[in-house]
């Protein structure tokens, strides 16, 4: 039996090899985000568990390509990992500080891609493509290039605020962490946002 | 106006907002919320059928089934892999953070007087030591003389002085090597001639010191001996040329105190002779060619052959010793070949007076011979720059065998004097310049007694 600093939960010791997993789902986000700063690496798997999906959302409304999309939210993690130990939980939500991340991994990317002409190639796209399930793999890909028309129409700050509330979820207070504003501002902006992308959609 | 509107605009964002939480809940649909707020139905409408547009597409975002699984277990494998990523606490940027502010303000202090303690040394030695390698005709020699003079300047005694001589001659010696070795041979003048007066000073030096102390007197002048002759044979074999005698007057004073059984200081020495041009002689093939000469101007050569004095140092008197090996051009046609000097290369310790034809009243090129009284072979030249001027260019028919290196090898004439033929118009040499004597041997004021 030990305890680990910052976390009121007891764990059982290895034995015989075998590592006794704990319940790290059950764990307080909290919890979890103290115990990964000491070298938990499980701790944080948790946390990545909880939120890849969504900062995956955020990543592919902002892309075309899938693998890069998810190749991005890796690197999001990754970098969350490394600064791990410079977060405090008084300041932003985790939540907003991963995306805070995802931001400057988005631009990264963009950079690099700027540098290297910005445009795929044929042979990339047919890589992208290739999927057991073709059909399936071509309905998504048209829905995902219709989400990336129809907001790469809208101006920045409303594509962000569409993005973080509807498809990725957050609540208006954490969009607001994520876009330095007031929840109040997060819901007026999400209105003219919303009302923005209605009169560009033929429904 | 305007905060009447704002405010209506921030009542209708509020209602939107509880709408979609209702929407997004599942606890309504889009005409079911509008049915809640018919007074704004027509301002929530829009935006909620956006949103509605939106929540139907998210699924289109989602990652592949298993990503997230198998991505978090990678990157758990990454995290725990030794060197990959290090754990969050033990980042290399919070190294330092840990060390007070006292402590690092120490380091950085310690490490700015370091640095710039080890730039000033190097910078010191660095020049010191480009000072100390630098040759005449260089930017900083003066800077070395100027050393030189401020280290005499300390030395208070003549012992002093005399070690100090003898190093700044030793400096002199290997700067002409290196002035011949770099082709700079314009500085060789002032070079040598600056060798001279520091063997004069040490010279005199050396007699201070006996006055009081002949042992010491006598260590000095081995350790001369022991210093110079080494780099005087380098440079001799450099220049290859003739052996000369030394200035009899210091060579006498410095053998004096050698001790006995031990190496006689070599014969350092330096005679101004005219080495006509090769074009104008003919016979220049035969002659021993230095490495460097000055056309037109007197070359100055010297040896490190150590030549034996009288016997008993002590008793040496100041002569000159003859030249065992004269340069060819530079030596006049002799009645008496087997009388040349060469024969007897040793002193001899009373000089007989000899008349010597000075330079300044050279005989006229067709003077036979006969006419100029070959020195006897005990005849040794007179210590006086007027030796130097001994070797007097003469027309010299270019068929007339000239003397080979070694004096003992030059044939003899065959025919009387009388009838040694006339140079040709065509092989006429132009009459030699008028040797150049340069007074190498006049000490400056602190020339030895």
């Amino acid at each position: 039996m030990f305890n680990v600093k910052g976390c009121n939960k007891t764990f059982e010791p290895s034995f015989l090899g075998v590592k006794d997993m704990p319940a790290w789902q059950d764990s307080e986000e909290s919890e979890l985000i103290e115990i990964a700063k000491g070298g938990e690496a499980d701790a944080f798997g948790e946390l990545y568990r909880r939120y890849a999906k969504i900062v995956f959302r955020f990543i592919y409304a902002n892309l075309n390509d899938r693998f890069d999309a998810e190749d991005l939210t890796e690197e999001v993690f990754l970098r969350a990992w490394r600064s791990l130990s410079n977060y405090r939980q008084k300041g932003v939500p985790f939540l907003a500080y991963l995306f805070k991340i995802a931001r400057n991994v988005l631009i990264d990317f963009y950079r690099r891609a700027g540098r290297s002409g910005g445009h795929m190639s044929i042979e990339d796209k047919q890589i992208t493509d290739f999927n057991p399930d073709p059909g399936e793999t071509a309905i998504l890909n048209i829905e995902h290039q219709e989400i990336r028309n129809t907001l790469t129409e809208l101006r920045e700050d409303y594509r962000t605020v569409l993005v973080l509330r509807f498809l990725s979820g957050l609540s208006p207070e954490e969009t607001g962490a994520v876009m330095g504003r007031t929840p109040g501002a997060v819901r007026i902006l999400q209105h003219r946002a919303l009302s923005a992308l209605r009169s560009r959609l033929d429904i | 106006m305007v905060s009447k509107s704002a405010h209506k605009q921030e009542r209708i964002s509020a209602i939107l907002n509880r709408c979609l939480d209702l929407i997004e809940s599942g606890a309504g649909t889009v005409e079911s919320v509008i049915a809640l707020y018919p007074e704004f139905g027509e301002a929530l409408r829009p935006p909620l059928e956006a949103a509605q547009w939106l929540f139907n597409r998210s699924e289109v975002l989602n990652p592949r089934p298993g990503f997230v699984k198998l991505s978090r277990q990678r990157l758990v494998d990454r995290f725990q892999s030794p060197g990959s990523y290090s754990a969050p606490g033990s980042l290399g940027r919070g190294r330092f953070t840990s060390i007070s502010l006292e402590r690092r303000l120490v380091i950085q202090y310690s490490a700015l007087l370091t640095l710039t303690a080890v730039l000033l040394f190097v910078g010191y030695t660095s020049t010191a030591f480009i000072v100390q390698r630098s040759i005449p005709g260089d930017p900083l020699y003066q800077l070395k003389l100027a050393q030189e003079d401020y280290r005499l300047a300390l030395s208070r005694d003549d012992a002093g002085d005399a070690y100090l001589r003898i190093e700044y001659a030793h400096q002199r010696l290997i700067e002409m090597q290196k002035l011949i070795e770099a082709g700079r041979q314009i500085y060789l003048d002032e070079t040598l001639e600056d060798f001279v007066y520091q063997m004069n000073a040490a010279s005199t030096a050396i007699a201070g010191v006996a006055l009081s102390d002949q042992d010491k007197a006598s260590q000095i002048s081995s350790f001369l001996t022991a210093t110079l002759s080494a780099p005087i044979r380098s440079l001799a074999g450099v220049l290859d040329v003739a052996v000369y005698a030394a200035d009899p007057a210091v060579l006498a004073l410095l053998n004096a105190f050698v001790p006995q059984g031990t190496q006689p200081v070599p014969a350092v020495a330096w005679v101004v002779t005219s080495t006509p041009s090769p074009t104008a002689t003919p016979a220049a093939t035969l002659t021993p060619t230095p490495l460097f000469s000055f056309v037109n101007t007197p070359t100055v050569a010297f040896s490190a052959t150590s030549t034996s004095t009288t016997s008993s140092g002590s008793a040496a008197q100041p002569t000159r010793v003859p030249s065992s090996t004269p340069p060819p051009t530079q030596a006049p046609p002799r009645r008496e070949p087997t009388l040349q000097p060469t024969s007897t290369p040793r002193p001899r310790s009373q000089p007989t007076a000899t008349p010597t034809p000075k330079a300044s009243d050279p005989p006229p090129p067709t003077a036979a011979p006969t006419d100029t009284p070959a020195p006897p072979p005990s005849s040794t030249p007179q210590p006086t720059s007027q030796a130097t001027s001994t070797p007097l260019p003469t027309k010299e028919p270019t068929n007339t065998p000239l003397p080979t290196k070694a004096p003992t090898s030059t044939p003899l004439p065959t025919k009387p004097p009388t009838n040694t033929p006339q140079p040709q118009p065509t092989d006429e040499p132009e009459p030699t310049p008028e040797p150049t004597v340069r007074n190498w041997k006049t000490p400056k004021p602190t020339s030895f007694p």
